[in-house]
């Protein structure tokens, strides 16, 4: 699986499938789930601790040695989510956050420019930042300016399964940055959502509600651990270009007799 | 009369008002946080504790004293994307 291997943030990871915990029915199959993904990383959010969370906290179904990327979700602006992502990194499960700035509660678009000012304020602090943002080269390149470890473009909606919505905008973020890497995360919806992604060139890819509300997330995480794979192998080994008109597989001489011309 | 008031809190048993989680509940006088938390079920766990907007590491929690008005969130990990 040498192809899946990367380095990012700092870390080695075996896999280029990052996986999200939320809304599991069940979390005690998080990690058959992690598993079958073959990932190594996650994300969680950070909440008041409530009475369910003394008897189960979702920390018990994670691997002690997995990598934790954390999430500012909740937070509405660049100063919400500073304080959530020390919070976080107050727990003392690494460095890693994923900054995500929303302030709409129906599409729950990242606010780009509340975003940067956040990575920017965390880079400096030493963190890892992956921030969540609208697919955009001035913000992308802000992004890699303030010392993003990556940039997290969105597919679609989160948990929307709607698939790349934003292919032609995370196209054009590949092409204008070469250098920094591209997590497609949320409206991932299948697995050929993820090797689609890959193929045109993605670092990585993040899935949450694709694999925890399958009928068998377990299933759907060995799905997307192919596909991801596949995705990967496809742009490395070089997809043939596409054409308006047919271009024959075989010679368009030495038809039989009297077949064809 | 004031000073009446602070000896009359000094007593044990005394509680004082605090904030958890945007809630009121109680503490005792000179009660440490770690105290508190441990009291509460909350000593294990992967919590964080922010006091009056300062994140407290946890090797401070037993020197810290509570005091009346205190706001403290409290705060863990969830399932997230």
């Amino acid at each position: 699986m040498s192809v899946n291997t990367w380095e990012i943030g700092g870390k080695k990871l075996r896999s280029r499938l990052i996986v999200g915990t939320g809304k599991y029915a069940d979390q005690s199959i998080l990690p058959k789930v992690m598993q079958a993904a073959q990932t190594d990383a996650v994300t969680v959010a950070v909440r008041r601790i409530g009475t369910k969370d003394l008897a189960e906290n979702i920390m018990d179904y994670i691997p002690k040695d997995a990598v934790l990327m954390p999430n500012t979700s909740g937070a509405r602006t660049a100063e919400e989510a500073v304080r959530i992502a020390r919070l976080a990194r107050a727990a003392g499960c690494g460095d890693w956050v994923k900054v995500e700035v929303v302030r709409d509660a129906r599409y729950l678009m990242p606010d780009n420019q509340e975003t940067v000012k956040a990575t920017k304020i965390l880079a400096d602090e030493g963190f890892k930042v992956f921030p969540y943002m609208n697919p955009d080269i001035y913000t992308a390149r802000a992004l890699a300016e303030a010392g993003a470890a990556a940039v997290m473009p969105l597919g679609a909606p989160i948990g929307s399964n709607r698939g790349l919505q934003t292919r032609e905008m995370i196209k054009i973020l590949l092409a204008e940055l070469p250098d920094i890497p591209v997590i497609v995360d949320a409206g991932i919806g299948r697995p050929s959502d993820a090797a689609e992604a890959m193929e045109m060139g993605a670092a990585g890819v993040m899935v949450n509600t694709a694999i925890a509300s399958a009928g068998d997330p377990v299933k759907m995480a060995e799905a997307f651990a192919h596909a991801v794979l596949a995705g990967r192998m496809a742009y490395l080994a070089g997809l043939g270009s596409q054409h308006s008109f047919a271009k024959a597989s075989s010679p368009l001489t030495g038809f039989l007799g009297g077949i064809a011309k | 009369m004031r000073l009446l008031f602070f000896l009359v809190n000094m007593k044990e048993g005394v509680t004082i008002t605090i904030f958890v989680n945007g809630e009121r509940a109680e503490a005792k006088v000179g009660q440490n946080l770690e105290n508190w938390l441990a009291q509460n079920g909350l000593a294990a766990k992967h919590i964080v504790v922010e006091l009056n907007a300062e994140i407290l590491s946890r090797k401070d929690w037993s020197r810290r004293i509570l005091q009346q008005g205190d706001n403290l969130e409290i705060v863990t990990f969830v399932g997230g994307g």
